[in-house]
């Protein structure tokens, strides 16, 4: 009896773990250099306006931000926004990236930078941006650079600056 | 046209405080203050030699300062060994009372046998008037008081030894023997400044 009575009890447990991982399932991190996200990012993308969010798991500015940046998405249309977060921790930090954004209940494709050509990466985003974490730059359709800023700036910062590119009628932007 | 785009584009989207020093720029603060960690206090105009003088913005806790620090005291002798000054800024007055105090640059220099000065920028004034935004980051300046180099020490934070461009050093050896340099601006991730 007491067999069967933990027979279950790994059955549950099991269970719970599956459970839990298909959770976590529809979360992806890629790890890009900056001209394959950019690619990645062309071809999945509908919204006027891509915000990307350059953070690391030990940048408490970022850590600060992140959660505000996730909501944005969520409160603007599709047609409108897409939010790309991209991590810039190196490899060996790769579990804690993963962690963090479970932790923050994200889901569907993250990004981590591929290690080394920092220059080029910066570069890529913006000829603008000295390097400093956390970034975030918004750019239109075709991934030209409309806005940037670095270190954390408030919520309403962030949705005044999107909502000054998604008023901007058509071909302007 | 690219340059009215150029323009346009700073305009609207500039957020970082202070334009930052550009090369062939005169150095400035040269008479700011500095509390260096052995208690004394340093301005730039002191520390500067006959070839010039290097400044590098950084603090105790930054990953990648704590990656690259490994590199300092090798800087400080090359620049001992080409005529330059040296000195590392603390300008995260944000953190000036906690993880950055003076009482924890202290620490973190005996702990990483800094050979070099050490030194507190109260309010971040030398980094404003810079206008650096990130550690690590370098400023080197050649005996004219103009800035010869800025950027990155070199391309591997990692790893001392799988490093392929030296960038710093490059600059410190040309400036030594009065020669030119094809890289005097380059880029790398790093931490903001918390003015």
């Amino acid at each position: 009896m007491i067999y069967i009575r933990l027979m279950g009890l790994i059955f549950l447990l099991l269970l719970s773990t599956y459970q839990f991982g298909c959770s976590t399932s529809d979360l992806e991190v890629k790890v890009v250099s900056a001209d394959e996200l950019i690619v990645d990012i062309k071809n999945n993308n509908s919204s006027k306006i891509v915000l990307v969010n350059v953070w690391s798991t030990w940048c408490i500015p970022c850590i600060e931000e992140f959660p505000y940046i996730v909501e944005l998405e969520k409160e603007y249309k599709n047609e409108d926004l897409k939010v790309v977060f991209v991590s810039a921790d190196w490899d060996e930090n790769s579990q804690e990236v993963y962690d963090f954004l479970v932790s923050e209940d994200v889901k569907g494709t993250h990004y981590r930078k591929k290690e080394g050509n920092d220059e080029n990466f910066i570069n890529e985003f913006s000829s603008f941006w000295s390097g400093a974490l956390p970034f975030t730059g918004i750019y239109n359709k075709d991934m030209v650079l409309k806005k940037y800023w670095e270190g954390k700036k408030d919520e309403k910062f962030f949705k005044s600056s999107i909502d000054s590119l998604i008023n901007v009628k058509g071909e302007k932007l | 046209m690219k340059n009215i785009i150029i323009i346009c584009l700073t305009v609207l989207c500039f957020d970082l405080g202070a334009k930052e020093l550009s090369i062939g720029d005169d150095i400035v603060g040269l008479d700011y203050k500095l509390n260096n960690v052995n208690g004394e206090n340093l301005s730039l105009s002191d520390l500067k030699k006959e070839n010039g003088i290097l400044v590098i913005f950084s603090c105790n806790t930054c990953p990648w300062v704590v990656r690259w620090q490994d590199r300092y005291n090798s800087i400080s002798e090359t620049c001992e060994n080409n005529g330059v000054g040296f000195v590392a800024v603390n300008s995260n007055a944000r953190l000036h009372d906690s993880v950055d105090s003076i009482e924890e640059m202290i620490k973190h220099a005996n702990s990483n046998k800094y050979s070099f000065p050490y030194a507190m920028d109260q309010n971040a004034k030398l980094a404003k008037a810079f206008g650096a935004a990130k550690t690590p980051h370098v400023y080197l300046f050649n005996s004219d008081g103009k800035l010869f180099y800025k950027g990155a020490i070199d391309d591997n934070a990692k790893s001392a030894k799988k490093v392929k461009n030296s960038y710093l050093k490059d600059a410190l050896f040309a400036l030594g023997k009065n020669e030119k340099i094809e890289l005097s601006s380059t880029k790398a991730l790093g931490c903001s400044i918390k003015f």
